[in-house]
């Protein structure tokens, strides 16, 4: 390396680790100023990802939570909106954070809902494809999920407490014992929707989302609840577009 | 030409006046906005197609840290290609900046460079790596600095300078950034603009700067687009269009965002000057 590059690499370390002590040549007040910025940089990009988070916790605990997140976490890329995937992980394993068991995955939501919105546009599945496939085949198809869509195992009531912090949300009463796992995806005009499944519905949308076929996925479903109902899942999955390609039994 | 901008002045377009902007189509010269806000689909990807239908655009990137000596991502290069498949833009600029160590540690921000010429082919690299990814000259803007490699072997401007000759590319010039280094850093102005190549300079931005003040009694101005444009800085953009001619002027401002009207005033006013030059 040359004395530039060290020099950047240098400047770089002072920076992010409030820890390195200034060289000689780095004067202090400017070292101030670009530290404050990285740190207030990155704290506003998680405050704008995770806002229900951070009305969970009040804004003075959530700017604590991500001053601590923000100095164990560098930065891997130039592109600000991929900061902060690790957060829900950074939540279960922070102590101050321990009597609120859901927050990991209202974080996991929030990532997935950020994810979503600056997903890639991918064409819609057209349902009536299927009819182009023998019935017998059926069984044997994958598909694949719009870029924006993804299913999120939870144990928590994670619509309800979605719902709950909107502006025009529903304030029904939140019942912690029920479990929520959730279908996102993004709607025809770009927001992104969630809707809450039973466990079978879960576990059938998990499977086709991890590749299996839709036998697989029905089984896996069944195992969960005798009573699935195979035709209500997957118009479901049909009519929310959460669908883009379909691969037939080669 | 490296931008088919229109030479008159325009504003930064940030996120809490995106509504009233495709509500009412006000008349504003021409519009910039962050590249990377838009790597995506979706609805912000629909919203720069309806913009670009009735103004002009400039696509602005802050993430490419061209000024690293580490290569630029490829990934990022790819986003912007793509984005600029799918929306017509006037002019695409970056800063000469630093922003990622080899081992894709980033600070996002905008760090100062040695400038020196073993950099210089660094820089000059990535630049043409770029260029080559999107397939059309990038605009390159100067930095507002807080501190600098104290050897140097030419000044930003003659970087630049060289920067251009080397792959082409074209002249973003901050007055605002230029000025918060005369007073931070003791910048020689008027050898600074002795350097540019007039015909690289396809854009002038205008911003506000704040003060810190610090304990031990001394203070530096900080480039936080977070105020109207100050006078010195006004003085600055008439000795610059005196120089170079009438360019493409945008009034930037990022935080703490005032009405839309008040960015409309700015920008009345530069267009002013930009009349007031016209040869």
């Amino acid at each position: 390396m040359t004395t530039a590059t060290h020099w950047q690499a240098d400047l770089l370390a002072a920076i992010t680790d409030p820890q390195w002590q200034p060289a000689p040549g780095f004067p202090a007040a400017a070292l101030a100023v670009y530290r404050n910025n990285y740190r207030v940089g990155l704290m506003e990009m998680l405050a704008l990802a995770y806002p229900l988070c951070r009305q969970l916790l009040g804004s003075e605990f959530f700017d604590g939570l991500t001053r601590e997140y923000v100095r164990a976490t560098p930065s891997r890329s130039g592109n600000l909106h991929h900061y902060g995937a690790t957060l829900a992980d950074f939540i279960a394993g922070f102590a101050p954070c321990a009597e609120l068991p859901y927050l990991p995955d209202v974080a996991r939501l929030e990532w997935a809902l950020h994810c979503g919105y600056y997903a890639p546009d991918a064409p819609r599945y057209d349902a009536a494809n299927l009819a182009a496939v023998p019935p017998a085949s059926w069984g044997q198809l994958r598909f694949g999920f719009q870029p924006a869509a993804t299913v999120l195992l939870s144990r928590w009531p994670l619509a309800a407490i979605h719902a709950w912090h909107q502006p025009d949300g529903e304030h029904t009463v939140v019942d912690m014992q029920q479990a929520q796992p959730l279908l996102l995806y993004r709607d025809h005009v770009g927001r992104m929707q969630l809707t809450a499944l039973d466990s079978a519905a879960a576990a059938f949308c998990h499977a086709l989302y991890c590749g299996n076929t839709l036998d697989e996925a029905t089984t896996a479903a069944l195992a969960q609840d005798a009573g699935f109902d195979l035709q209500a899942a997957l118009l479901l999955l049909l009519h929310s577009g959460a669908l883009s390609t379909v691969k037939e039994p080669s | 030409m490296n931008t088919t901008l229109p030479v008159c002045a325009g504003i930064g377009l940030r996120h809490p006046h995106y509504r009233q902007v495709l509500e009412q189509l006000p008349p504003l010269g021409w519009l910039e906005l962050h590249s990377e806000n838009f790597f995506a689909g979706g609805q912000p990807l629909a919203m720069l197609q309806t913009l670009a239908a009735h103004y002009p655009l400039s696509l602005h990137g802050v993430g490419l840290g061209l000024g690293s000596a580490a290569r630029p991502d490829r990934d990022h290069l790819a986003a912007l290609r793509r984005l600029l498949q799918a929306v017509p833009a006037a002019a695409v600029s970056e800063h000469l900046a630093y922003n990622h160590a080899a081992g894709g540690h980033y600070a996002n921000d905008l760090l100062p460079l040695p400038y020196t010429r073993d950099l210089l082919d660094c820089v000059a690299a990535n630049v043409a790596e770029a260029q080559d990814a999107i397939g059309r000259p990038l605009l390159l803007e100067n930095l507002s600095a807080y501190l600098q490699f104290p050897d140097n072997d030419m000044s930003e401007a003659e970087f630049l300078a060289e920067l251009v000759a080397r792959t082409g590319c074209g002249i973003l010039l901050d007055v605002n950034n230029l000025y918060v280094n005369q007073q931070n850093l003791g910048t020689d102005v008027a050898a600074y603009l002795a350097a540019l190549p007039a015909e690289a300079i396809g854009e002038i931005h205008l911003a506000g700067y704040s003060t810190r003040q610090f304990d031990d009694g001394s203070h530096l101005l900080v480039d936080t687009h977070s105020q109207p444009v100050h006078p010195p800085v006004w003085t600055l953009y008439q000795q610059v269009l005196a120089r170079f001619g009438p360019r493409p002027t945008l009034i930037e401002w990022d935080i703490d965002l005032p009405p839309l009207d008040t960015l409309q005033a700015e920008a009345a006013r530069a267009q002013r000057l930009l009349q007031d030059c016209q040869p």
